[in-house]
């Protein structure tokens, strides 16, 4: 029998217009299901398996599936499908225009059909019930590669002619049914993190992702998605210079007094750490930024509820994995550490969720899904 | 009477030709096998190389890794010391035949599939690894591998492999 893809542990999660907690993933087999909660996760339906024929999909790590829930009943679910040569992919989506009792056939979101990379899509309807699907492109690094002057597919992937590869984005207005043009949001960005997304106070969706800023600084840039196209800002000053994948994505979150929370991953001055920092509106650094209380903290992601922050991230100590939570009541001027869960299994990041019961962290270990509510 | 069709120029243009293929295959020939790596690999990987030990943990979406792993295989076919390059692909377990396939891994001597916890194995490795890739331990016959996030810098890589 051939060997089978390892089935990663990697979920997304989104609260449903009805308040019920959904969650979407891959399953022991390796099969997509997605599953809901009336009762944030301390009971859960019957898991619904969803055909997508022969599709593979990326669940590890900083991949993952997908959920969001939009107007009149539509529910969308992405993922990753790595194709078949090294460092490629398409973004493939399953739409439900009954509130997720029936979910289409997959479907390719972009234009572009080049076997290159499109990966590590993020989605978000706005208040509008515009759906933004943004994702990590390397169409313009081929672009310029040829340019160039590489003729083989090897020259072009060592090219150094383009830095990183591309944030591209598209709108959808019908809830998937069809979309508007593959455009792009940003030159050079990093090539493997995860691209954050926010609800903007307007009602629209921003958007943080690691980028590669001149001469080869892999910190992060901002931006708001639709309307008119304004240049994304830098958002983190690290002043990381590496040629490497971290595989870190940021996380980010509104703030009640305007603005942005954001947590990400970097190396200042020779020191690494998971950081965070308020940002304006426009995306900009503001005020002081500080390292999370845990010196082995990864992959934390951020929420809030009115002016409850939440911080939750994953730390290994050689035996086991905490679950560790940096929480403040007063939009992010204090904050005090909270122990969440331990667990000496096999484990993904931490996702953060906000509920109209407040803020939630799901974590999922080989074993369960654990849903732990934030206390104010 | 001479013919650039005799037998034997024909032998000798034979030879000259399964020559330049067995070349050509050599350089480009990724390894047969993909090696399972665990929890243990890494104790055993130091401990029972007779030669220096390179070894380059990688992902599949690791842009940087095959340069990384084409400059530390070009300063070690210039090196003496017959050090083994092993790559072990982080994200790789059931994807043993993409990986055969996949030329950037055709230098390598062991190429392995790692399946576990991989937070577990980065800490074990080394509990300064982070995560990113790609992460290069050089370790010597006797004494303590040593550690770089990316390519390692050449002469660090020249003076590994002189001792």
């Amino acid at each position: 029998m051939a060997p089978r893809a390892k089935a990663g542990l990697s979920i997304g999660a989104a609260v449903s217009p009805a308040g019920l907690l959904w969650i979407v993933g891959l399953n022991q087999d390796g099969k997509l299901f997605v599953q809901s909660s009336k009762d944030p996760g301390a009971t859960w339906n019957e898991p619904q398996l969803l055909d997508i024929g022969e599709d593979k999909v990326a669940a590890d790590g900083e991949n993952r599936p997908k959920i969001a829930f939009g107007p009149k009943q539509q529910v969308v679910i992405s993922y990753t499908q790595p194709l078949a040569k090294p460092y490629t992919g398409e973004i493939r989506m399953l739409r439900s225009e009954d509130g997720g009792k029936s979910f289409s056939s997959p479907f390719t979101v972009h234009r572009d059909r080049q076997m290159i990379t499109h990966r590590f899509e993020s989605l978000a309807f706005d208040r509008n019930g515009v759906l933004h699907t943004v994702w990590i492109d390397k169409r313009d690094q081929v672009l310029a590669a040829q340019k160039a002057g590489a003729l083989s597919e090897k020259a072009a992937a060592k090219s150094s002619a383009y830095a990183g590869a591309a944030i591209y984005r598209n709108e959808s207005r019908d809830g998937g049914l069809s979309f508007g043009p593959d455009i792009k949001l940003a030159d050079h960005s990093c090539e493997c993190c995860r691209i954050a997304l926010a609800p903007t106070p307007e009602g629209g969706v921003a958007a943080m992702w690691r980028h590669v800023f001149e001469p080869n600084i892999r910190d992060h840039a901002f931006a708001v998605l639709g309307g008119e196209a304004k240049a994304p800002v830098r958002a983190s000053f690290d002043g990381w210079k590496l040629d490497a994948c971290p595989h870190h994505g940021p996380g980010l979150a509104p703030a009640a007094q305007g603005g942005y929370h954001a947590v990400w991953f970097g190396d200042k001055g020779g020191r690494s750490a998971v950081r965070y920092g308020r940002l304006g509106a426009d995306g900009t650094p503001q005020g002081a930024v500080q390292e999370l209380p845990d010196p082995r903290a990864e992959h934390a992601d951020v929420a809030t509820s009115g002016r409850q922050v939440a911080i939750a991230w994953r730390s290994y100590d050689g035996t086991q994995t905490q679950l560790r939570a940096w929480v403040s009541a007063d939009d992010g001027a204090n904050f005090v550490l909270r122990e969440l869960a331990a667990s000496k299994e096999e484990n993904d990041h931490p996702r953060m969720l906000t509920t109209p019961d407040g803020i939630r962290v799901l974590w999922r270990t080989a074993k369960e899904i654990h849903v732990l509510p934030i206390l104010p | 009477m001479y013919s650039p069709f005799s037998p034997e120029r024909r032998l000798r243009l034979l030879f000259l030709i399964g020559g330049l293929f067995a070349s050509v295959a050599t350089a480009f020939a990724a390894p047969t096998t993909v090696l399972p790596f665990g929890m243990e690999t890494w104790k055993e990987l130091g401990q029972s190389s007779s030669r220096p030990l390179v070894v380059v943990f990688s992902t599949t979406d690791c842009g940087h890794c095959p340069a990384v792993i084409d400059s530390l295989a070009q300063e070690m076919r210039k090196s003496p010391a017959k050090a083994r390059l092993t790559v072990v692909v982080m994200d790789g377990a059931g994807q043993e035949k993409l990986l055969r396939a996949d030329r950037h891994y055709r230098h390598a001597d062991f190429l392995y599939a790692f399946d576990g916890d991989g937070m577990a194995l980065r800490f074990k490795v080394n509990p300064e690894w982070r995560g990113l890739t790609p992460y290069v331990a050089l370790i010597p016959v006797t004494g303590a591998p040593r550690f770089h996030t990316g390519a390692p810098p050449p002469d660090v890589v020249r003076g590994f492999l002189r001792h």
